[in-house]
């Protein structure tokens, strides 16, 4: 398998990214993972032993809800949906982050 | 072995639908990862192996999940719980003789706080009741006497730390008329602000107003609620009407409420109130040396003992300077009411709360030794759990939930003692222990039992938890456990030495006793209780108003009394043995006559012809007291050889007969000693010996003939059954008048026993503490040898291939266990010694230091911990040689 350059997550990104991806319905675990290494053309590189504590984390925080149901093949898994909080959080975070990548393009640009 | 572990392992971790919930969700992830691989051309085994790597750590996930968890502890317990519930099943011994000991141990301790919380804890029941005081006067020669009212009236007036202050005195009398039987009552007269300055409400009716605690004043009293309840079936009516008090109409003004408590409901003069008031023109009443009252008082609110403490001393001093002949060195004290009360309970409660601690610890110990022979066995576990992932904080709350759950079994096992020991000792305490009655297992009982499960359960528990989570993983995964167990054996001799020096301590401290109560019993009383029946005759005041009266209704009922068939002989005296004592201040022989207060004092009786003879009291020297012996005659006296011994040293017993002594307040007159007796023991068996002076009754000052005549006590000496004896009386005294009431009916026997109810109470407590922690010594030093044998069995067997003899093996191991003992028992021993004044004050006839105890204890626990290392030493020297040496 040829390896691509990867970049790991920046702290807290991995969050944000669960809770925008999971805006538009629930998923699985496996569904994020791939979402994320498609979405991001197999740059952002997601360990499922970083995913499943993150997603585990957000339901404890009441922002995502978790649910039982059936995957593509049939099989039991476990899905997770935004909860109102959730949407919220995701609001707030996308705003924090335009500010910081604004923030920073500018110095790389300007400086 | 280890796959089986393995599985038991992760049975255990995955028992809760969380975990299984956690388990589905990674698997379906590895499965799809699988898949993935599968469909691009792995082979199965392939493909599973990329996904697992892939993962990256499956354990440490899991892991990572269940921390994301902010509630873990709350959500691993039930797993935790359920983990420990099977080791405990696996290791059913085991948690039996946790259980047990923890049980006893538990028990012990909280049926002695249910005693400690009644008696001396439980405030009394009375608004602030902690400002509730007693005062009293202070002499040199009597260091906590009564108060003369008038001093009473001076300070009252004069306080200022003081809100309240009221003066009670202890009388005591006949009840009769309403149709109801006559019947005998003790109550006290007591000043009009005696309930206010306790604080007590009356149930019905009223107190004394100022003009009835005046001399003169209407007569009136206040009844208690079960007097209320025995004689008028608890009528509110019974206020306002008269009834007959000593053959006078008193007007019941008052009934007390049920909880009334002054000195306990149940052992109490508290039947009747009068007004004291009315007292006042009695001549002991005006004299500031004659001290018949105790003074109740209430504290300012803020104002301190000390400060208490400081003001009637100083009103004391005053006193003394303004009447330096009768208050010249008289001081005050002030104690708290609580404290008044149950005093000389203190002592004896703490002695045995602190030996239910030792035994508590005790417990804990063998516990944590049991716990750590158990975790050695268990590091292997515990190691493929590290190896699996689990943190060791987790490891550690685990193996702590298990000592919980051990703890809380033993816990409600001990609850369970504790509700049966606290029944018991409700009822069979001995009456001599005040607010026992109140003895419950209330919600601060089971609180303290809980308590002390759970911090007895992290006490024992901590040590092993932490010592088996810090296995070494390599080590224990390549050797099989042996080579890491030094650490542990080294910490359990450590407990076991520990746990013998607390042991010795406890069995020294009830062995000291068990030698006191010895003593105590051999105590020669100085009297022949044996088949002596006593009683006391109460002569109602009004019908018996003048000596004329009384003196010959004694004469004839003791005629009637000797009449009756079987009697031996019977004695009419001011006070029996183990009854009332009276004690007077005399002249002795040859002295000046001194002041009241600063005269030696004498246990005075005043007792009719043949007394000596009912009682079997010896005589050493002159005569007995006979029917000649009467007013008018020569006055005579007969004395106790303390006496002799103490106020005419270095005469021959011979030559105390003919002196001369003088009883003060008694008319004075000197009186002939004619003859020795030997020293009773009046009061009890371990009692001071305070010099004894019999008076003939008939003798007695004519004012005191018709006060002591009015309340005597009858002593029969008979060749018949007590009961048949009483009723005989009972009938011979009814035919002559039936209003006349008759109690404290008792055998001497009978009476002595009671009188060593305390201290056997006691003694008996701490022989089942005693006897429990020498078994758990046992336990413990036995589990540790044997253990250390199981440990050595390889080294043994090499020994005994070089040529060990089995006795070398058995000296050895026995040796081993010795040494631990005499460690221990040093220890102990030393600490006994230094605890030894704690408890003199419970000792009678044996010093705290006693070397008899010391070395019998010391022999005992040597002769146990030999017998408890030698069954394994004997097992270790049986080994089978080839078996042995094969074991890996």
């Amino acid at each position: 398998m040829a390896r691509k350059q990867k970049a790991d997550l920046l702290q807290g990104t991995l969050e944000l990214l669960v809770l925008r991806l999971l805006q538009s319905g629930a998923l699985n675990g496996w569904d994020i993972m791939q979402r994320i290494r498609l979405v991001s053309g197999d740059v952002l590189s997601v360990t499922p032993g970083a995913l499943y504590p993150a997603l585990h984390r957000l339901e404890e925080r009441g922002l995502v809800a978790a649910g039982w149901g059936a995957s593509d093949n049939n099989r039991r898994a476990k899905f997770y949906s935004l909860t109102a909080a959730g949407r919220k959080q995701l609001q707030a975070e996308r705003q924090t982050w335009a500010r910081f990548t604004g923030a920073v393009e500018a110095l790389l640009r300007d400086a | 072995m280890l796959r089986r572990l393995l599985r038991r392992v992760r049975a255990a971790l995955t028992s809760t639908r969380a975990e299984r919930d956690l388990r589905d969700e990674l698997q379906l992830h590895l499965d799809l990862q699988t898949e993935q691989f599968l469909r691009a051309g792995m082979t199965p085994a392939e493909a599973r192996a990329a996904a697992l790597r892939e993962f990256g750590g499956l354990e440490q996930a899991r892991e990572a999940c269940r921390d994301a968890r902010g509630l873990a502890v709350l959500r691993e317990l039930p797993q935790d719980l359920r983990y420990a519930g099977r080791m405990l099943r696996r290791d059913f011994g085991l948690t039996l003789v946790v259980m047990t000991t923890l049980g006893v141990g538990i028990g012990a301790n909280t049926a002695l706080f249910s005693v400690v919380d009644a008696v001396l804890l439980k405030p009394l029941p009375f608004p602030d009741s902690d400002r509730l005081v007693i005062l009293k006067e202070q002499t040199a020669s009597r260091p906590n006497r009564a108060v003369a009212f008038p001093d009473f009236l001076d300070w009252r007036a004069r306080t200022s730390a003081f809100e309240d202050m009221a003066a009670a005195l202890i009388v005591g009398g006949v009840l009769s008329g309403d149709g109801v039987d006559a019947e005998r009552v003790f109550g006290r007269a007591v000043t009009r602000e005696f309930f206010a300055t306790l604080g007590a409400a009356l149930a019905l009716g009223r107190t004394f107003t100022a003009d009835e605690d005046q001399p003169g004043g209407a007569r009136v009293m206040v009844i208690s609620h079960a007097v209320w309840l025995r004689r008028y079936g608890g009528d509110r009516r019974a206020v306002g009407r008269a009834t007959s008090y000593n053959g006078e109409s008193h007007t019941i003004v008052g009934v007390l409420p049920e909880t009334f408590d002054y000195y306990g409901r149940t052992n109490a003069n508290n039947d009747i109130f009068v007004p004291l008031g009315q007292l006042k023109t009695q001549s002991y009443m005006q004299r500031r040396d004659s001290s018949p009252v105790l003074v109740l008082a209430r504290m300012k609110a803020g104002v301190t003992l000390e400060r208490a403490r400081a003001d009637l001393s100083a009103l004391a001093a005053s006193l003394a300077q303004e009447h330096p002949a009768t208050n010249g060195g008289v001081g005050a004290t002030v104690t708290p009411l609580l404290e008044d009360y149950v005093g000389d309970m203190r002592l004896a409660l703490s002695v045995l709360l602190g030996a239910s601690w030792l035994l508590l610890t005790i417990a804990c110990v063998n516990v944590a030794n049991l716990l750590l022979a158990r975790a050695s066995s268990r590091r292997q576990e515990i190691a493929v759990r590290l190896a699996l992932g689990a943190r060791r904080g987790r490891i550690v709350r685990q193996l702590l939930t298990e000592s919980l759950l051990l703890s809380s079994i033993g816990g409600a096992l001990g609850l369970f003692l504790a509700w049966i020991a606290a029944g018991w000792l409700a009822q069979s305490a001995p009456i001599a222990l005040s607010r026992m009655e109140e003895v419950v297992l209330d919600w601060r009982v089971v609180l303290f039992g809980a308590a002390t499960t759970t911090i007895t359960g992290l006490a024992f528990g901590i040590a092993p938890a932490l010592q088996t989570s810090g296995v070494e993983l390599q080590q224990v995964m390549r050797a099989s456990g042996r080579a890491v167990s030094g650490g542990g054996k080294r910490l359990r001799e450590a407990l076991v030495v520990g746990q013998v020096a607390l042991c010795v301590a406890l069995l020294i401290a009830t062995g000291l006793l068990v030698r006191s109560f010895q003593r105590l019993v051999e105590q020669d009383p100085g009297y022949d209780p044996a088949n002596v029946v006593t009683m006391r005759l109460r002569l109602p005041d009004a019908r018996y108003r003048t000596r004329e009266q009384v003196l010959p209704v004694l004469d004839a009922l003791t005629k009637r009394i000797a009449a009756i068939p079987g009697i031996d002989s019977v004695s009419l005296t001011s006070g029996v043995p183990l009854g009332r004592r009276s004690d007077q201040a005399f002249v002795p022989p040859g002295r000046p006559a001194e002041r009241r207060d600063r005269a030696p004092l004498a246990l005075t009786q005043w007792v009719g012809p043949g007394y000596h003879q009912t009682l079997g009291i010896g005589v050493l020297a002159g005569r007995t007291f006979t029917a000649a012996d009467r007013a008018g005659a020569a006055p005579v006296a007969i004395v106790d050889d303390e006496f002799a011994r103490r106020y005419l040293p270095g005469r021959e017993l011979a030559a105390v007969l003919g002196q001369r002594v003088r009883l003060l307040g008694d008319g004075e007159v000197p009186r002939e000693i004619v003859g020795v007796v030997r020293h009773i023991h009046h009061s009890s068996l371990e009692e001071d010996s305070r010099a004894e002076i019999y008076i003939p009754f008939d003798q007695a000052e004519p004012t005191w003939q018709l006060e002591i005549g009015r309340a005597m006590d009858i002593a029969v000496r008979s060749g018949v059954a007590a009961e048949a004896v009483v009723s005989g009386i009972r009938a011979a005294i009814r035919a002559f008048d039936p209003e006349l009431p008759l109690s404290h009916v008792t055998t001497l026997e009978a009476a002595l026993d009671r009188s060593m109810g305390a201290r056997l109470f006691n003694l008996v407590l701490l022989l089942v503490f005693g006897g429990a922690a020498l078994l758990l010594c046992v336990v413990g030093i036995y589990g540790v040898v044997s253990y250390s044998v199981s440990q050595r069995t390889r080294e043994i067997g090499v020994r005994m291939t070089l040529g060990a003899r089995p006795e070398d093996v058995v000296r050895m191991i026995v040796g081993r266990g010795l040494r631990m003992v005499l460690l221990g028992a040093a220890g102990g021993a030393i600490s006994a010694l230094m605890l030894a004044r704690l408890i003199e004050g419970l000792l009678f006839g044996v010093r705290a230091r006693d070397p008899i105890t010391f070395a019998s204890v010391l022999a005992l626990l040597t002769i146990v911990a030999a017998a408890a290392s030698y069954l394994p030493a004997r097992r270790a020297a049986g080994l089978d040689l080839a078996a042995a040496l094969r074991q890996d």
